[in-house]
């Protein structure tokens, strides 16, 4: 269904679409508030207000954008309002360079000898998941949020910037220190794990 | 002799938006730490992409039918009241009229138990109507939890 008849049926009060909305849009909600709330209590709450705060504002929708970007950056100014209040710091930067050489051999060397044995190479991508999902978890939240967009989400720069309201050059710039922390935070974890 | 490596700009710029610039393909070509950084970045969000998305473990309340009962409440006048007051008085009026004209307590009688009945009838049928109402808004609420 467009987003234009969607949203003619909200304001017609329509359970139903109501009920369409939230399944068009679960998906990328759940994404940033995972990744933005980390206390799973607070979570409902928040959901709920998003979708409350969305059905209530419907009418001031422009179509300027899509509807479930619009319903994201309801989601993300609302987690963000959360971090705020609980004075949760949105960016800290780590430094985990000193491995990094050393992670990078160890893990293309392990990548590199378990690419033909086909039960090694699925024990190594479990023990790497298990470390990215750890890593990911450990990002500040914003970083979290980003990365989860981006990858996950598969949403353009654009369309992340219009759910965040960062400038696109912001945006890039944030992405790629995410990245590099994550990619330092495996390394590190993983060079622990081998030795 | 770092500084002749590419810069991790560079890198993610090559795996994430397969931005290449000639100088970095050859020198990505030559050099294996870079292939290994490279390759890294690759391996780790190849994994990031599998991850299935989460899901809430509680139902999302829906707010239409919590809007309209908000909006009956908003009018605690019934509509039908202006009208049957209207008829009410018309009738008395009419009542007052005829038994000064006529001198008839039977038609006054008469017309009294009319109207009562009709009063009667209006109240009945709005008490069953908010009653529904009622049953209706809890059937909602009960569906949603």
């Amino acid at each position: 269904m467009k987003d234009q008849e969607l949203v003619k049926r909200l304001l017609d009060e329509d359970a139903d679409a109501f009920e369409l909305l939230v399944k068009n849009t679960e998906g990328l909600v759940a994404h940033i508030v995972f990744k933005m709330v980390a206390i799973a209590e607070d979570r409902k709450d928040l959901v709920q207000d998003i979708y409350f705060s969305a059905y209530k504002h419907i009418k001031t929708f422009k179509f300027q954008s899509k509807l479930t970007t619009w319903i994201g950056s309801i989601a993300y100014n609302t987690c963000y309002n959360y971090l705020q209040k609980k004075k949760v710091l949105l960016i800290e930067e780590k430094q985990d360079e000193e491995m990094e050489e050393h992670g990078i051999e160890t893990l293309a060397n392990r990548m590199a000898e378990e690419s033909g044995n086909e039960v090694l190479n699925k024990i190594f991508r479990a023990e790497l998941r298990a470390i990215l999902n750890t890593g990911i978890r450990q990002l500040p939240p914003l970083y979290a949020t980003l990365i989860t967009l981006y990858h996950y989400q598969e949403l353009s720069y654009q369309e992340i910037s219009q759910i965040t309201n960062l400038p696109e050059g912001t945006l890039k710039s944030y992405l790629f220190r995410a990245r590099k922390q994550i990619k330092d935070y495996v390394l590190l974890n993983y060079i622990k794990e081998d030795l | 002799m770092k500084s002749t490596h590419l810069s991790e700009e560079q890198i993610q710029a090559m795996v994430f938006e397969k931005k290449t610039d000639g100088a970095a393909a050859v020198h990505l070509q030559a050099c294996k730490y870079c292939s290994d950084r490279l390759k890294v970045y690759e391996l780790i969000f190849d994994r990031l992409e599998d991850e299935p998305i989460p899901a809430f473990n509680f139902r999302i309340d829906n707010p239409v039918p919590a809007a309209k009962k908000i909006k009956t409440k908003g009018s605690p006048i019934p509509f039908f009241v202006f009208p049957s007051l209207a008829f009410i008085l018309s009738v008395f009026g009419l009542l007052g009229y005829l038994s000064a004209f006529y001198k008839s307590t039977i038609l006054v009688n008469g017309l009294i138990v009319a109207t009562a009945a009709v009063c009667f009838c209006g109240l009945l049928w709005d008490l069953v109507r908010r009653n529904q109402q009622k049953l209706n808004a809890l059937e909602d609420q009960i569906l949603q939890h």
